[in-house]
């Protein structure tokens, strides 16, 4: 490895002779500081700026990204990103420069952002750049290279820009097409949880609306069930009793032979019959309400469908928590303040 | 399709209703169901007036007097379908029972299915029986599978103690389902 640094060091002064039309002598390049990106592709971004960086030709002599590691090896400070003027000012004096570009990439959810800053090693004076990249990883290279050319003042070349607008597009399709398979797998989704919640429902009144998060309407669905259920039985019992006395009173009244004692039998079993038809009548009527308070049940929980998951800001309410500390229960008000 | 079969079947739960006693008054002694029947009273009636019965088995019915006045004698007639019905035996009734055995014969015709029964009140309490009781009970035995029909015929009489007849405004009828 050391084998390059003489080669380095007559590169840098053969540079020196040819310093008259450029506006910076000699530059380099440190590995940028990143987040949300990996090793492999802080460094390959850091070299595709450098390699753009020599294009613009704005320094007499750009120090290689393979030179500026292996020094950096050399003093072992590979594994420290510089991230501020003074340890880009010691930097660039370890490798002889007189200009130094420090950076830094940032992932956020569905974005980059992209600063360098070019420092006097002299002076520590700071040029400062940022941009922002939306889309794909895959044109952020363009957007790197841009950036160098940038930083340098110069018009970007008309590749890099027709580049950009091809990624750009690229990226804008892709997200439509991100956006499309989301709302399908969402319709997906929405159609399962309808079908879900209608068959618990169609199982057990109000089941469907608890599982999707509709507790109020779960709750009115099994009451109402539960009341006419009761009243189905309440009515079933007036039915029953009305049942068995008829099966009480009829065989007293075909087993008779008193005239009066068939006439009293006669009117007891018509009053009972009465009594049992009319509490038919009730129960299929009551039957026929649950009937159809169960199927608008089914209805409701498979229009209503899953309630939208409420977010942090939005959520407040009571809880009723033991504290250890008090030996006691203790009921508590929460409510988010973002 | 599957969670409409479901549906369905919980649906039909709720269509089904309780059942529901028929409530077929046919007392052959209720006043108003004999009425119904054209019969009024004085009659003379079978109790029961339908049964079913196992093909081996003996059917029990009595003859009643329905609603009787001043009655000192009876002969009472019984067609029956000797070809599907013979009769096993016949057995006198409570009603002409007084402190002494009243007169009582009975004589089959098993060929022709006529059975006639001779009834006289001989007392001591009086010399006529009155109100609704039973003459005669008779067990029929079926001779053959399905419906046959016995009727008291037209040609009974009742009489008073004078000998007199009285008028009768029903002959009941009755039926065995043969099994």
């Amino acid at each position: 490895m050391k084998s390059l640094l003489p080669f380095f060091y007559l590169f840098l002064i053969f540079s020196n002779i040819n310093a008259q039309d450029k506006p910076y002598n000699t530059m380099a390049v440190l590995v940028f500081e990143s987040e949300g990106l990996g090793e492999l592709d802080r460094d390959s971004l850091t070299n595709k700026f450098t390699v753009e960086l020599k294009k613009t030709q704005s320094a007499r002599a750009i120090v290689s990204q393979e030179v500026v590691k292996e020094i950096m090896d050399e003093r072992r400070l590979s594994d420290e990103v510089c991230t501020n003027e003074s340890c880009a000012m010691e930097r660039g004096k370890l490798l002889g420069v007189d200009h130094v570009i420090i950076g830094s990439i940032i992932k956020s959810q569905n974005w980059f952002s992209i600063e360098v800053e070019l420092i006097s090693v002299d002076t520590g004076s700071v040029d400062s750049r940022k941009s922002f990249y939306t889309g794909d990883p895959i044109g952020l290279g363009v957007e790197v290279g841009l950036l160098a050319w940038n930083l340098m003042n110069k018009i970007s070349p008309k590749h890099l820009v027709e580049e950009k607008a091809d990624k750009e597009l690229e990226a804008k399709l892709l997200a439509e097409q991100r956006a499309a398979e989301a709302a399908r797998e969402a319709r997906r989704r929405l159609r399962k949880a309808k079908l879900g919640a209608m068959l618990r429902s169609t199982v057990f009144p109000g089941w469907g609306q608890f599982k999707s998060g509709r507790k109020g309407w779960g709750w009115f669905w099994l009451g109402t069930e539960l009341a006419i259920g009761g009243a189905a039985y309440m009515t079933f019992t007036e039915y029953d009793k009305a049942y068995n006395e008829f099966e009480e009173i009829y065989p007293n009244y075909n087993a008779s032979t008193d005239h009066e004692e068939i006439a009293v039998l006669k009117a007891r079993a018509i009053k009972v019959l009465d009594e049992e038809s009319a509490a038919n009548d009730q129960l299929l009527m009551i039957a026929y309400a649950g009937g159809a308070v169960w199927v608008a049940n089914i209805i409701h929980a498979y229009v209503s469908g899953q309630i939208p998951e409420q977010s942090a800001a939005n959520k407040s309410g009571f809880h009723l928590v033991y504290n250890p500390e008090l030996k006691s229960p203790q009921l508590r008000f929460y409510i988010a303040l973002d | 399709m599957h969670s409409i079969k479901k549906i369905i079947i919980i649906c039909s739960l709720f269509v089904i209703s309780c059942e529901l006693h028929e409530g077929i008054f046919d007392n052959p002694l209720d006043l108003e169901a004999a009425e119904a029947k054209g019969i009024y009273p004085p009659a003379l009636v079978f109790f029961p007036n339908n049964a079913e019965v196992a093909i081996q088995d003996t059917v029990e019915v009595e003859v009643y007097a329905m609603k009787i006045e001043n009655v000192g004698m009876a002969q009472i007639e019984v067609h029956y379908e000797a070809n599907k019905l013979s009769v096993e035996s016949v057995a006198q009734g409570s009603l002409f029972q007084g402190g002494n055995q009243p007169f009582f014969i009975t004589e089959n015709d098993s060929n022709s299915g006529i059975l006639t029964i001779f009834i006289t009140y001989l007392g001591p309490n009086g010399k006529a029986i009155e109100g609704t009781g039973d003459i005669a009970l008779i067990r029929f035995k079926p001779r053959s599978m399905g419906f046959t029909e016995f009727r008291i015929s037209q040609e009974s009489i009742l009489l008073d103690p004078d000998a007199n007849a009285i008028t009768l405004n029903g002959y009941g009828k009755g039926i065995i389902d043969a099994r």
